[in-house]
């Protein structure tokens, strides 16, 4: 009895330290417009500790339609919401580029196919943020992947990223 | 008595000079892109960062000519030299907008003929940096300006690189 109340406090501190080392610290809304309908997206986490090693897969990702041709708007907003901690020096990646099907995985090198791609670095004190707008054309058919993710912002052994992504297929 | 003129004179020249120093470097980038294979063909570029004001000498800007539906690249990349402190909510912003004429000194109304255009905001801090690579065509022949600027930057002076883009048929 001792011995499975021990295992079980042990479990409630790592399940404690995890959830903490794990807390979001941004906040992410990832809005694409279309002409005729648009979606916005939200954080997620990824990183040293991926989740999808313990068991638990992405989310799948939203899906945006439009016409080759067709010209959206991309805005997106990244926000601080540690309550003091600063994180600095994040560097703030957005791409947008073909990929082979929806809900397929980031390419490992933006080396081909990419539409898009910006960045910027930045100190995060608490309640900071860095926005983004974006006009985009889309002049060929096929699956693209529109991404927003932190790099940099993982610090110590359990420390993640943080990501919003959508596909977009234009027909 | 001379002298004591002549010191003051250079002084304040130096710390003009220092108030009017660069604060940002930009290299800017407008690449034609191979259709075949995707890559980087031949480009233009300038790494030339004007004050505004007092403004451009246009004839320094740097043109390019492509076909038009051509395959192109736009590419950027700012980094703040301003050594003195965090600046709040400073925008970057870049665009290609349709010009009248050649080394055209006034800015066009961005509220139409934009190609493409973006910006971002953000606290601007010593050595930052912002950059983008965006793939675009212009369909119609013309004369376009691609610019990259910084705006609400708590400054009496902006920053900003161009180039002119010459669109044939």
């Amino acid at each position: 009895m001792v011995h499975q109340a021990r295992i079980l406090s042990a479990f409630l501190f790592w399940l404690a330290a995890f959830g903490e080392v794990r807390a979001d610290h941004f906040a992410i809304d990832l809005e694409v417009k279309g002409p005729k309908a648009g979606r916005t997206v939200h954080a997620e986490t990824a990183g040293p500790a991926d989740l999808s090693t313990l068991g638990t897969k992405p989310k799948p990702r939203e899906v945006l339609e439009i016409q080759a041709g067709d010209k959206i708007i991309i805005k997106w907003t990244l926000a601080s919401t540690a309550s003091k901690d600063t994180a600095k020096d994040v560097l703030v990646h957005f791409y947008a580029v073909k990929i082979a099907k929806q809900g397929g995985p980031p390419p490992p090198k933006l080396d081909k196919d990419v539409l898009l791609e910006t960045a910027l670095t930045m100190d995060f004190k608490p309640k900071d943020k860095t926005e983004g707008e974006l006009s985009l054309q889309v002049d060929k058919p096929g699956v693209y992947l529109l991404r927003l993710e932190t790099i940099g912002a993982a610090v110590g052994a359990d420390g993640h990223e943080h990501f919003a992504n959508l596909d977009l297929v234009a027909r | 008595m001379r002298y004591f003129w002549l010191a003051g004179l250079l002084m304040l020249t130096l710390l003009a000079a220092t108030a009017r120093a660069e604060h940002a470097n930009i290299t800017l980038r407008i690449i034609r892109i191979d259709p075949e294979t995707g890559k980087d063909k031949d480009e233009a570029s300038t790494t030339l960062v004007v004050q505004e004001p007092p403004g451009e000498n246009v004839d320094q800007r740097t043109q390019f000519k492509v076909k038009a539906g051509e395959p192109l690249a736009l590419q950027f990349i700012l980094t703040n030299t301003y050594p003195h402190g965090e600046k709040p909510d400073v925008r970057i912003r870049y665009f290609v907008v349709r010009e009248a004429k050649l080394k055209q000194k006034n800015l066009p109304d961005l509220n139409e003929g934009v190609v493409i255009q973006g910006r971002f905001t953000l606290n601007y801090k010593p050595k930052c940096r912002v950059g983008a690579r965006q793939l675009l065509s212009i369909k119609d022949p013309g004369i376009y300006l691609l610019r990259v600027q910084t705006e609400n930057t708590d400054s009496d002076h902006e920053h900003f690189s161009a180039i002119d883009i010459v669109v044939e048929k």
